[in-house]
């Protein structure tokens, strides 16, 4: 009989957090050929047209009846307009990165919601 | 004629425990959503009239604790105790109180740690445990 874990996975989100952390100085003006675009790039950026972003995957599970929340640590410093493609690739190597976590915590793949399944949360 | 084989002995290698403890607390912080209809009852307007004065307010109590699973900390909590009127655990008359209460958390959490696979070993006394107080 196969062991009965005591976790159960009650709900995923995708979770997009603000990052205040990051600063696109630290990436842009590093190639002089780019100058004018990099400026416009940061000025957007003063400008609040676009942020920086983290996005990781957290599992709300029960575990001997009390609800924890686990997470994957998260990819940052993503700029917030970067194409939707990007932004659900990034998810879905976060949710694998959980899959691992839960796997740890004796939770099957299989037990677990697919990443579709997943709400977004704006933090 | 059958042929005896020798058995291979072949040692395991010792199994990681998924779930690493790194600290365990016990906090007592501000109860800011307590429910005080109790107040309301016959008999108790010297005390809601003590907690509109301010002389006390209201705290939760949990256990929680910092545990690295596949290189991610994450924090585990036990439900929690909340709505206990502050001035029953804060001066020496309510230490009794709270320590029970430490307790009380302090052995949920162990069995969420247990059930996740924290090593009994690496899992403190209840009296060992640290309390911290948050705003």
């Amino acid at each position: 009989m196969a062991k009965k874990s005591g976790v159960q996975v009650q709900k995923l989100q995708i979770v997009h957090a603000r990052d205040d952390h990051s600063d696109p100085r630290d990436y842009l003006f590093q190639d002089p050929d780019y100058k004018e675009e990099d400026q416009e790039r940061l000025d957007a950026f003063n400008n609040g047209d676009w942020y920086m972003l983290g996005i990781f995957v957290r599992a709300e599970l029960v575990v001997n009846g009390t609800i924890q929340t686990v997470q994957s640590p998260g990819i940052w410093a993503i700029e917030s307009d970067s194409g939707e493609d990007y932004l659900n690739e990034v998810a879905g190597e976060e949710y694998e990165v959980l899959l691992g976590i839960l796997k740890e915590l004796g939770v099957k793949p299989s037990q677990v919601p697919p990443i579709g399944d997943a709400k977004q949360r704006d933090e | 004629m059958g042929s005896t084989r020798r058995p291979r002995v072949v040692e395991a290698a010792p199994r990681r425990a998924p779930a690493k403890l790194e600290e365990i607390r016990v906090v007592v912080e501000h109860d800011p959503d307590p429910d005080v209809s109790y107040l309301e009852q016959e008999d108790f307007e010297e005390r809601l009239a003590a907690f509109q004065a301010g002389e006390f307010s209201f705290v939760g109590v949990h256990a929680e604790a910092d545990v690295v699973i596949e290189g991610v900390v994450q924090t585990l909590t036990s439900g929690g105790l909340w709505g206990i009127e502050s001035n029953s655990v804060e001066n020496e008359s309510g230490e009794e109180y709270l320590r029970e209460i430490v307790v009380q958390e302090y052995e949920e959490l162990r069995k969420i740690l247990k059930t996740v696979g924290v090593p009994t070993s690496e899992l403190p006394q209840a009296f060992e445990v640290k309390i911290e107080w948050r705003e």
